[in-house]
């Protein structure tokens, strides 16, 4: 095959068409995830004082008990607000990183992408260069 | 011509002496000298027994007779008119004999130029072609057409081998062209994804709850080991993907060396090949010219071998050719040219025919002479006579006259007593 630039060229705007079709979604799904993670983080975050009232509620409970109130402090109020406070930063914690964790996939995958599409112009530039060669030593053939 | 034949005279007859031709020698009667009167006996006369037989008569006496004058006129005009005949149709048949040697003499002549010039041309050409030489004019040619051939052969192969020389310099910029370029293009070329992507920072968990805590006289610290598990998920989380990162960095890096060593690497071997095409093509055409030159070679030095054997064939036919001019005789052909005229040749010829004649009958009448007259009438005789017997008395009858040439009549008659009778018989038979 003679070298002809044409084809080359078709090869990369192949090439840019792909990338950008790949980034696109991949950007696309990384949107999604990211909607998708950082709702349970906010409903973390929100039930706490939200509608739920999570801390309010167990305050209540334990004031209606008299085991916390004004001049109230009871050791099992205490160590009841403090699990509670210790998991809520456990679970808010472990959300957190499962979102950036699935974001930093996305992440990775457009960096990927990237590369790969690096690379595939850097095969292409490579095969222009061999294609060439081979077309000077078939010229020579022919004298 | 027919020969007119005479009946012989009768017994007894007289010449006539009065009719043209009378006396003239006769082609039949040979030319005698003249006898003495008294010297000799006519022992015959002039008998003509030239068709008679000898075998049944004997020679006896003599007898008489005589005839008509009329008849020897006659005989006499008949045999002058004869001789006058013969000696015309000599003449003629000496001018005709002369005519033909003439002719016959011209002929050898041109025969004998003929051979001489053939000769002189086989030696000219045997100089071009002795010792296998070969004409110059086509070694010239030949050696023309070789150095012509050799020549383009050449010049051929300089042409191709400085078109190979350009093609080769083409295809090798052409070459680094391309691979420069790509050098240019991978050392320019971002090949920093994993280096320059975003780095994940693991961000620090916090106790939004901790004035509350602290409002409701809860010590705050007691969240503290939920913070430590969210805390060490997130850097553990973080950390890894940093490392993924740094990792693929890295080998990102190598591959881009990698590519960078392909290209000096493809680079270098397409000019190798290149240079090996060049060489093996250089080979080829060095090949192709040997194989050129040698069949020059070969065409030529075969060529010049079959000129030489042509030459060499050509010496042998021109040899042969001369050997058989020498064997033919021809080359000994007198060619001196003749100056006479045929008038002067017929003139030649004739005298020394007449010289000729002329001792011829000087001898004749020198033998007549040293004879006696009965011995010469007795040998005219003897050489008309036919029969069986004939040699036999011819050969007895000479061998007389050679011992005696002087003999007289008496013994011619006595040798011989029956010839006058036989011829007397004979003649008197031949008149009836």
């Amino acid at each position: 095959m003679a070298y002809d630039p044409s084809l080359f060229e078709q090869q990369r705007r192949g090439l840019q068409t792909s990338f950008a079709q790949q980034q696109a979604l991949n950007t696309y799904r990384r949107y999604l995830a990211e909607t998708a993670g950082q709702r349970p983080i906010t409903q973390i975050q929100e039930a706490a004082f939200g509608i739920q009232k999570q801390v309010p509620r167990l305050t209540a409970n334990y004031g209606k008990r008299g085991l916390q109130g004004m001049g109230v402090r009871s050791g099992v109020y205490s160590k009841a607000l403090g699990d509670y406070a210790s998991e809520r930063a456990r679970q808010l914690g472990y959300a957190q990183s499962d979102l950036a964790n699935q974001l930093r996939g996305y992440d990775l995958a457009a960096t990927q992408g990237l590369e790969s599409y690096q690379e595939s112009l850097k095969d292409l530039e490579s095969n222009k260069a061999r294609q060439i060669a081979a077309d000077a030593a078939a010229l020579l053939e022919l004298r | 011509m027919a020969i007119t034949k005479y009946e012989p005279a009768p017994p007894g007859a007289r010449p006539k002496t009065n009719v043209p031709g009378a006396g003239a020698p006769s082609v039949f009667n040979p030319i005698l000298p003249p006898e003495a009167p008294g010297a000799t006996v006519d022992i015959a006369g002039d008998f003509e027994l030239p068709t008679y037989d000898w075998s049944s008569v004997t020679l006896g006496g003599s007898g008489s007779g005589g005839a008509p004058s009329s008849y020897y006129d006659a005989l006499g005009a008949a045999r002058g008119l004869e001789a006058q005949t013969a000696s015309d149709k000599l003449d003629l048949e000496i001018a005709k004999y002369n005519q033909q040697q003439a002719l016959d003499a011209a002929a050898l002549q041109r025969k004998g130029l003929g051979a001489q010039e053939a000769l002189k041309f086989y030696q000219s050409q045997l100089g071009n072609v002795a010792g296998g030489t070969i004409p110059e004019a086509l070694a010239t040619t030949l050696d023309e057409q070789k150095q012509a051939r050799e020549d383009f052969a050449n010049t051929t192969y300089g042409n191709l081998l400085s078109r190979l020389g350009t093609r080769y310099t083409e295809a090798g910029n052409l070459t680094n062209e391309g691979f420069n370029a790509l050098q240019t293009y991978l050392q320019n070329a971002p090949q920093n994804a994993f280096a320059t992507a975003p780095r994940a920072v693991a961000t620090p968990a916090a106790n939004d709850i901790a004035q509350y805590m602290q409002s409701q006289g809860v010590d705050a610290a007691r969240v503290q080991p939920g913070l430590l598990a969210a805390q060490a998920a997130a850097q553990g989380g973080a950390a890894n993907y940093n490392n993924l990162l740094t990792t693929l960095a890295a080998t990102s890096n190598q591959a881009q060396q990698s590519r960078l060593n392909e290209q000096a690497m493809a680079q270098r071997l397409a000019q190798a090949t290149l240079t090996a095409q060049k060489a093996a093509q250089e080979g080829a055409l060095d090949q192709a010219k040997i194989a050129q030159l040698n069949a020059i070679q070969e065409q030529y030095t075969a060529s010049r071998l079959q000129l030489q054997r042509d030459s060499i064939a050509r010496e042998n036919a021109l040899q042969d050719a001369i050997a058989q001019l020498g064997i033919s005789g021809n080359l000994a052909i007198d060619t001196t040219e003749l100056t006479e005229t045929p008038e002067e040749r017929a003139a030649r010829i004739a005298a020394a025919t007449a010289a000729e004649k002329a001792a011829a009958d000087k001898a004749a009448a020198d033998l007549a002479a040293s004879r006696s007259g009965a011995v010469n009438t007795l040998a005219k005789q003897i050489a008309a006579a036919k029969g069986k017997n004939a040699p036999a008395l011819q050969a007895r009858a000479n061998a007389f006259i050679a011992a005696n040439p002087t003999a007289t009549p008496a013994q011619v008659k006595a040798e011989f007593p029956q010839l006058r009778a036989a011829a007397v018989k004979a003649a008197a038979a031949k008149k009836k």
